[in-house]
């Protein structure tokens, strides 16, 4: 493992920025995590990149898992 | 790791097998106590040397590798000693042991062959043997491994600032150089995860935007418009980045030139005087810059106030009030026509109503012959009936005139009416406006002029302490300062002015799209814009914070150190540079900087941070040792306890080489500290002759406390 995922998510987690920009409450982020999906197409793009980084794997294989999630977010609207 | 022993075999002036030279060390403080030239370096090499196979060349002050050092690693005394013809082997084995308490073993080797008294034929390089306890057995550890054993004895990242000589501090944190903090910090923190996210961020949105322009341009209306548009923005793009490029390089400059000019303020010596003028220099800059903001706040007003406070109607009454009196001309006009026309219209009853006999009788009868409704006497029907017989014209004012313009003629005249008593004030507060502006500038004029005289009286109190290079550069450093300032000034308007255009080719773009652009580009463009912010931001988060826990860290470390000393010693202040980097200085407790610090002072601030950043990766000080050969050789005696008992505290191992506490009685001060094992060395010349290097070697005795 490159990095603690959870530790990194923690974090991003605290960030004003992306309270703003992902429009969920501070309390609601706060219980944002890897084991469930927070239907937030930014803070899960987050997720998958900060999973794949920390997973050890390569700028390809961490765009891949960005665009992926992406992707399914755009098919299931 | 933790290191357990380390052992040494004619090994320079160690003289002898292993165990003639065997250091054994435990966590904590791990001392190994002697003088001048008595072997503290040489042990300090050899820890160097297993881990890295270079050994430092005193003469030339440089670290060497063994192949270049040859047979000069090879002690003296067995050099003498051995037969013509004989292989020597300098050789050190170090034992550490892993987290999960796994043992290793590594021993570097380099032999020699005597060719005779002067001549030795050296092997061409070192070799390291690695090898693994099982179960009480040392097993040896594939080459292809070594290299993971040796990085968990001392990562390379980190083994400059945890294995260290006292010479080197000052090269670790140089102070005059202001992104040096910022680069260690870089180093040792975990601030590059941050870093790399954002640069893969940075890439992807690269992408994702010009997808999204790609697939714009497929559903364009005016194919050849949106490329030009494209090529356009992909020209702005690169000024951006550009001009982003060319602040960075002004404000390094600006910083630069600013650190000159206090360098050269605080050689002067008249220090009353000196602060004065500072802290009003500051003063009138910190109030500059606001003056400077409102005023631009002011001028980049002036034309919404046109709309907004409707000064584009200025001057306007003449035309107001003769509209008005047209208008006046014009009702009364109006009205007469009006009533003339109503005059004359006959009173008749429509065509399609019954005849005035009939509505007679439908009033006596109080009922209507039409639709056979009761129509009692007052009620709406009976009122109804009896308008049969007067029913006026039945046409509204608006059929006496073809186009009857009247009432959005009476609305102007009642807007001219609201605005006479605005525009009756737009003079003053177009005056009062500009006055506003002329007062900000007056200020700032009368700012600059008095900084220019405090940079005078500067140039005469250099005049009077210093020669006349000092006063040239001082004056050189002051225009270059200015100079910056209005070029970072300039790029930065033209940065926002090229932004502002980018947006605007990206929104007419946008506009000559007529079909649907596919919404994964438009998704993925909208994300990543989104990542690049929040990771930028959190970074700086992280950063922000670990800057605070690192002074925090640091203040408590050097008031550990200092505190057996009544001296005035400040507190460390690390603070940030417009280039984003951090600086440590010393302040006093009113904030001010402290110049002419002492060399024991400076020594402490730095080993102080280097710690605390060490410490702030709990990892680093918990899973490696720290080592140092004289750490304390340019500190005052009553700081190298301090810094010792930190030491002992703050760090799970450290072994250190000094020539403190060589008198027995300072040794009480380690009952506190959380000591390791203490050693005594010294060197010995057994024939008696200290001239004789030949006969040089080490005695070793552990110090029991």
């Amino acid at each position: 493992m490159r990095c603690d995922r959870d530790e990194v998510l923690k974090r991003f987690l605290k960030n004003a920025e992306l309270r703003k920009r992902s429009g969920i409450p501070e309390g609601e982020l706060e219980k944002v995590s890897f084991s469930q999906d927070s239907n937030n197409l930014l803070v899960e793009s987050l997720k998958a990149m900060i999973y794949t980084y920390c997973g050890g794997d390569a700028n390809p294989t961490i765009q891949r898992s960005i665009q992926t999630r992406i992707k399914r977010y755009v098919s299931q609207r | 790791m933790i290191i357990k022993s380390l052992t040494l075999k004619n090994f320079q002036c160690y003289f002898g097998d292993h165990v003639d030279n065997a250091f054994y060390f435990k966590e904590g403080l791990n001392l190994i106590i002697g003088d001048n030239a008595s072997g503290k370096s040489k042990l300090f090499d050899a820890f160097f040397w297993v881990l890295k196979d270079q050994i430092f060349n005193a003469d030339e002050r440089v670290f060497v590798f063994t192949r270049n050092y040859k047979e000069k690693l090879i002690s003296d005394k067995a050099k003498r000693n051995a037969q013509v013809g004989a292989k020597l082997n300098a050789e050190v084995t170090l034992i550490a042991e892993s987290s999960q308490e796994t043992l290793y073993r590594l021993t570097r080797i380099y032999g020699a062959r005597k060719l005779d008294e002067r001549q030795w034929e050296a092997d061409s390089q070192s070799k390291l043997l690695v090898d693994e306890d099982k179960l009480g057995r040392w097993v040896p550890v594939r080459s292809q491994l070594h290299d993971s054993v040796l990085r968990r004895v001392i990562s390379r990242d980190v083994e400059p600032y945890m294995w260290f000589q006292g010479e080197q501090v000052d090269g670790l944190m140089d102070l005059t150089d202001k992104s040096t903090l910022t680069n260690v910090i870089n180093v040792l923190s975990n601030i590059q995860i941050y870093d790399e996210l954002l640069t893969i961020s940075t890439e992807g949105r690269g992408r994702a935007e010009k997808a999204l322009r790609k697939a714009q341009q497929k559903v364009t209306k005016d194919q050849d418009r949106a490329d030009s548009i494209g090529r356009e923005i992909d020209a702005i793009t690169l000024e951006i980045a550009r001009s982003e490029t060319d602040i960075e390089d002004y404000r390094a400059s600006l910083e630069t030139a600013k650190d000159r000019i206090e360098e050269l303020v605080n050689q002067i010596d008249d220090a009353a005087k000196k602060t004065e003028l500072k802290k009003e220099a500051e003063r009138l800059r910190a109030e500059m810059i606001a003056d400077e903001a409102s005023l631009n706040k002011r001028l980049s007003g002036i034309y919404k106030n046109l709309f907004t406070k409707y000064w584009i109607l200025r001057g306007s009454q003449v035309s107001l009030d003769r509209y008005s009196d047209k208008y006046k001309e014009y009702f009364t006009r109006h009205n007469k026509a009006l009533a003339e026309a109503t005059a004359s219209r006959v009173r008749e009853l429509p065509r399609d109503i019954p005849q005035p006999i009939h509505v007679n009788q439908m009033l006596v009868k109080e009922r209507c012959f039409v639709c056979g409704r009761e129509a009692k006497r007052e009620s709406e029907a009976y009122k109804h009936i009896l308008n049969l017989l007067s029913p006026g014209d039945g046409r509204s004012d608006e059929h006496v005139f073809a186009n009857d313009g009247s009432k959005f003629f009476q609305k102007l005249y009642n807007n001219s009416l609201e605005l006479k008593r605005t525009i009756a004030g737009v003079d003053e507060s177009i005056n009062s406006e500009f006055s506003l502006i002329q007062q900000y500038r007056g200020e700032i004029k009368k700012k600059e002029n008095r900084i220019k005289e405090i940079r005078g009286e500067f140039t005469e109190l250099l005049e009077d302490d210093s020669s006349e290079n000092i006063v040239s550069a001082f004056r050189t450093h002051e225009a270059n300062r200015e100079k910056y300032q209005e070029l970072l000034n300039r790029e930065n308007r033209k940065l926002e002015a090229a932004r502002v255009r980018k947006i605007q080719k990206v929104t007419e773009l946008d506009s000559l799209v007529t079909g649907a652009v596919d919404e994964l580009a438009r998704a993925e463009d909208r994300i990543y814009a989104d990542l690049v912010e929040v990771i930028r931001s959190t970074r700086n988060d992280v950063f922000d914070s670990l800057i605070s826990e690192l002074e925090d860290t640091a203040n408590e470390l050097f008031s550990e150190m200092t505190r057996r000393n009544r001296a005035i010693t400040g507190r460390i202040r690390l603070k940030r540079m417009a280039t984003g980097n951090y600086a440590p200085e010393i302040v006093d407790s009113d904030g001010y900087v402290i110049h002419s610090t002492n060399d024991s002072n400076i020594i402490l601030v730095k080993l102080a941070l280097i710690m605390a950043i060490l410490m702030s990766r709990g990892k680093l000080s918990e899973n490696y040792s720290l080592i140092s050969d004289a750490p304390t050789s340019k500190m005052a005696k009553n700081y190298t306890v301090g810094f010792y008992e930190a030491l002992s505290k703050n760090f799970r191992q450290s072994i250190v080489m000094t020539y403190d506490f060589l008198e027995g009685s300072s040794r009480e001060e380690f009952s506190n500290f959380n000591m390791g094992r203490v050693y005594s060395i010294a060197s010995e010349y057994p024939s008696g002759d200290r001239m004789d290097r030949s006969d040089l070697r080490v005695s070793i005795s552990e110090v029991s406390l």
